[in-house]
C-alpha cells in the first residue's frame, strides 16, 4: 500500500482548498486562473473559475488567449490530476465516494454535453447560464452570502440549493458522480489526459488481472485497461491498492507508443487461460 | 511529485501579473496624426475600449477646435459600451484653404457613466488629435495606420497547427503535440498579457454575479428601514436638512432617494432636497460630489455640517450616522 502516495494527495488537496479560499488574507481578486471548478464569487475566492470566466469571454467576443495559455499548461501538466488533486469540488467528490459503482459507458460523455451547453447558452443569452445553477457556486457563494446577510432565499438561491442537494445525493450513490459525468472543467482537463506529464503507466509483465484496482477507483474505471482513459483523475487509488506495483503514477511526457494494446491482448490471453 | 509543485508555482507566478488597474474606459484616436492639405478634408475615428466589467453609458465626444480647422459632427455619442468591446465614432476634420501648413491640436473632451451595483459615476476625460496641415498633399488622406494581424489570424494558425500536432499524434508521433501545446502556451501569455488579458480576467471575476447567488433581489428592493433603525430616527429633536445628489442615469439612486424619503415621514424634523447633479453641478462640486472630473452618486449630504455619504451599500447604519443617530 502505498501510503506516502495517499497522504500527499491530501496534502496538494489541502493546498487546493487553500488557495480556493486565500481570501481570508484579507487579498483580492487575483489573475490566477483556478485549476479546478471554484466559484468566484465565493467572499473567499482569490482566483478566477475557468468556466466562469470562459462563459464570460464568449459573452464579450474575447479571443481567449490567456485563458487557453492557462489551461493548456494546466492540462499538459496534469490533465485531470487537477480533479484528483486539487479541486475542491473534486475533494468533496472523494469525501462522499462511499459506493465505488462502475457506471461509466457512453454516460460519462455527458460532461462534454455540458461544457458545449453551457458555451452556446453564454452565447444564445449572453449571460452566464451554467454560473445560476452550477452547484459549486451554490455551495461556495450562495450559501456562505445566505449566512452574511447579503443573499435571501429566493428564486436563484432555491435553484442553486436544489441543484447542489441533487449532485450531491448523487455524490453519495455513485462515487465522484459530479467529475464523472456533469464537470465542464474536467471535460476539458480530460482532453489533455493522454499527452498530460503526470498519468499513469501500466507494467503489463507485473499485472495479475486481479481487479483489485477497479474495486478502488472511484471513478469506476478499470486502471488495469483504462489507465489512459478521459476519466482517469490520476488520484493514485489504484496504485495504492496494487500489491504487484503494476500500475504506477509518474510525471514525464507520454512521448513513447500507445501500450493501450498490450493490456487488452493480455487480458483476452489471461480470460482465454481462466476458462 | 517535487516537479508537478514547482511547475505550479511557475504558472503561478507566471499568471499573477500585479499591474495597475485601468479605468473602465480608454480612449485613442485613429490615426494617430491626421494628415490634410489646405482646403481639403480628412477622416478620423474616436475609438473607446473598455477595460473593465461595467457597462458604460452614454458616451460623449465633443471638441475644442482651433481656427481654421472644423470638424463634423461637431458632437458624437455612443449610447452604450459592453464590457471589454470597443465603441467607435467616425469625424471628418477639415482645413480652410488659407489655413497655413503646420501643426495643430484638437480636443476632443468626453463624458461618460458607468453604474456598479451600489454606485454610479460620471467620468470625464480627454484626449488630444494632432493635426498636421501639408500643402504638399493634394487630396484627403486618411493616415498612418499601423500593420495589424486580423483577429482570425492566430486562432486559425493555432487551430492548423493543433490540428497538425493531433493528426500526428493518431499515427503515434507523440512529440509534436508537446511541441505545439508549449507554442499555445508561450504564445497565449505573451499575447494575452499584451492585450491586457489577466486583468480583464480579474476584472469580471471581481464583479459579483449578484443575480447567481441570489443577491440581486435584496439590492433592488424597496429599502425597508429596521424597527431599531425607525426608534432611533425618532429620537432625533433639532431640524436636520439632507441634500441628496442624483443623476437621471443613476441606477441606484431611486434606492437612497425612496430611503431619504422614509427617514423623513418617520420624523419631520428631517427634511431633504434632490438635486440633479447634471443640472447643478456647481452645488455638486461644492460638495465634493464632483472632483477630478469624476461624478458619484448617489450622495447624500448633512446640510449644516458638510458630511457627505456615496453609495448604498450599507445604506441604514451609514445614513443613520449621519444623522447623528448611529451607532
Amino acid at each position: 500500500m502505498n501510503v506516502r502516495l495517499s497522504l500527499m494527495r491530501r496534502i496538494s488537496q489541502g493546498f487546493g482548498l487553500l488557495l480556493g479560499l486565500f481570501g481570508f488574507t484579507g487579498i483580492g481578486m487575483t489573475h490566477i486562473i483556478f485549476p479546478g471548478l471554484h466559484c468566484y464569487a465565493c467572499p473567499l475566492a482569490v482566483t478566477i473559475c475557468p468556466i466562469g470566466l470562459a462563459q464570460n469571454l464568449v459573452i464579450y467576443g474575447t479571443v481567449p488567449y490567456f485563458w487557453v495559455a492557462t489551461i493548456v499548461a494546466y492540462g499538459i501538466l496534469a490533465g485531470r490530476g487537477f480533479c484528483g488533486w486539487f479541486c475542491p469540488f473534486g475533494t468533496l467528490n472523494d469525501l462522499l465516494s462511499f459506493r465505488k459503482v462502475r457506471i461509466n459507458g457512453i454516460a460519462s460523455y455527458s460532461k462534454y454535453a455540458v461544457l458545449i451547453g453551457t458555451i452556446i447558452a453564454a452565447w444564445m443569452f449572453a449571460d452566464t447560464m451554467f454560473c445560476k445553477v452550477c452547484p459549486v457556486g451554490g455551495l461556495e457563494a450562495s450559501i456562505p452570502y445566505l449566512f452574511l446577510g447579503v443573499a435571501s432565499v429566493n428564486r436563484p438561491f432555491l435553484l442553486h440549493l436544489g441543484v447542489l442537494v441533487a449532485v450531491l445525493a448523487g455524490m453519495v450513490i455513485i462515487s465522484r458522480f459530479w467529475c464523472r459525468y456533469l464537470c465542464p472543467m474536467g471535460a476539458i482537463l480530460s482532453l489533455f489526459n493522454r499527452i498530460s506529464f503526470l498519468h499513469l503507466t501500466l507494467n503489463p509483465n507485473r499485472c495479475s488481472w486481479c481487479g483489485d484496482c477497479a474495486k478502488a477507483c472511484p471513478m469506476g474505471l478499470q486502471p488495469q485497461e483504462e489507465y489512459d482513459s478521459h476519466n482517469c483523475t490520476k488520484c493514485g487509488e489504484c496504485t495504492t491498492v496494487c500489491t504487484m506495483d503494476a500500475i504506477q503514477l509518474t510525471f514525464s511526457p507520454q512521448v513513447e507508443r500507445s501500450r493501450r494494446v498490450i493490456p487488452l491482448l493480455l487480458n483476452r490471453e489471461h480470460d482465454q487461460g481462466g476458462s | 511529485m517535487a516537479k508537478l509543485t514547482l511547475a505550479i508555482l511557475i504558472i503561478a507566478v507566471i499568471s499573477v501579473t500585479v499591474l495597475s488597474q485601468t479605468p473602465v474606459l480608454t480612449f485613442s484616436v485613429e490615426p494617430t496624426t491626421v494628415y490634410l492639405a489646405p482646403g481639403r478634408a480628412a477622416q478620423f475615428q474616436v475609438i473607446a475600449t473598455s477595460g473593465a466589467a461595467y457597462t458604460a453609458d452614454d458616451v460623449e465626444v465633443s471638441f475644442t477646435i482651433p481656427p481654421g480647422l472644423s470638424v463634423t459632427p461637431q458632437t458624437g455619442t455612443i449610447a452604450k459600451i459592453a464590457p471589454f468591446t470597443k465603441g467607435k465614432l467616425a469625424f471628418s476634420v477639415t482645413a480652410t484653404a488659407d489655413l497655413p501648413p503646420g501643426k495643430y491640436t484638437i480636443t476632443a473632451a468626453v463624458l461618460y457613466t458607468y453604474c456598479t451595483a451600489t454606485n454610479c459615476f460620471q467620468l470625464e476625460d480627454s484626449l488630444t488629435i494632432p493635426v498636421r496641415v501639408t500643402a504638399e498633399l493634394t487630396g484627403p488622406v486618411a493616415t498612418t495606420k499601423s500593420a495589424t494581424l486580423p483577429p482570425w489570424a492566430l486562432p486559425t494558425l493555432g487551430l492548423v497547427l493543433l490540428g497538425v500536432g493531433i493528426g500526428l499524434w493518431t499515427r503515434g508521433i507523440k512529440a509534436p503535440i508537446y511541441f505545439v501545446l508549449l507554442l499555445f502556451v508561450i504564445g497565449g501569455f505573451v499575447y494575452g498579457i499584451k492585450l491586457r488579458q489577466p486583468e480583464q480576467a480579474q476584472g469580471i471575476a471581481s464583479v459579483l454575479c449578484t443575480s447567481c447567488v441570489g443577491i440581486e433581489a435584496v439590492q433592488h428592493a424597496p429599502p425597508h428601514l429596521s424597527d431599531a433603525a425607525r426608534a432611533a430616527l425618532k429620537q432625533i429633536t433639532s431640524n436636520i436638512d439632507l441634500v441628496v445628489f442624483y443623476a437621471p442615469w443613476c441606477h441606484t439612486c431611486p434606492y437612497a432617494e425612496a430611503m431619504v424619503k422614509d427617514v423623513a415621514a418617520i420624523n419631520p424634523h428631517v427634511k431633504y432636497t434632490f438635486v440633479d447633479v447634471s443640472v447643478d453641478r456647481a452645488r455638486a462640486a461644492q460638495a465634493g460630489v464632483i472632483r477630478n472630473n469624476r461624478t458619484i452618486v448617489p450622495a447624500i449630504m448633512r446640510a449644516d455640517t458638510g458630511a457627505v455619504i456615496f453609495g448604498i451599500r450599507d445604506l441604514e447604519p451609514r445614513l443613520l450616522q449621519l444623522l447623528g443617530v448611529g451607532k
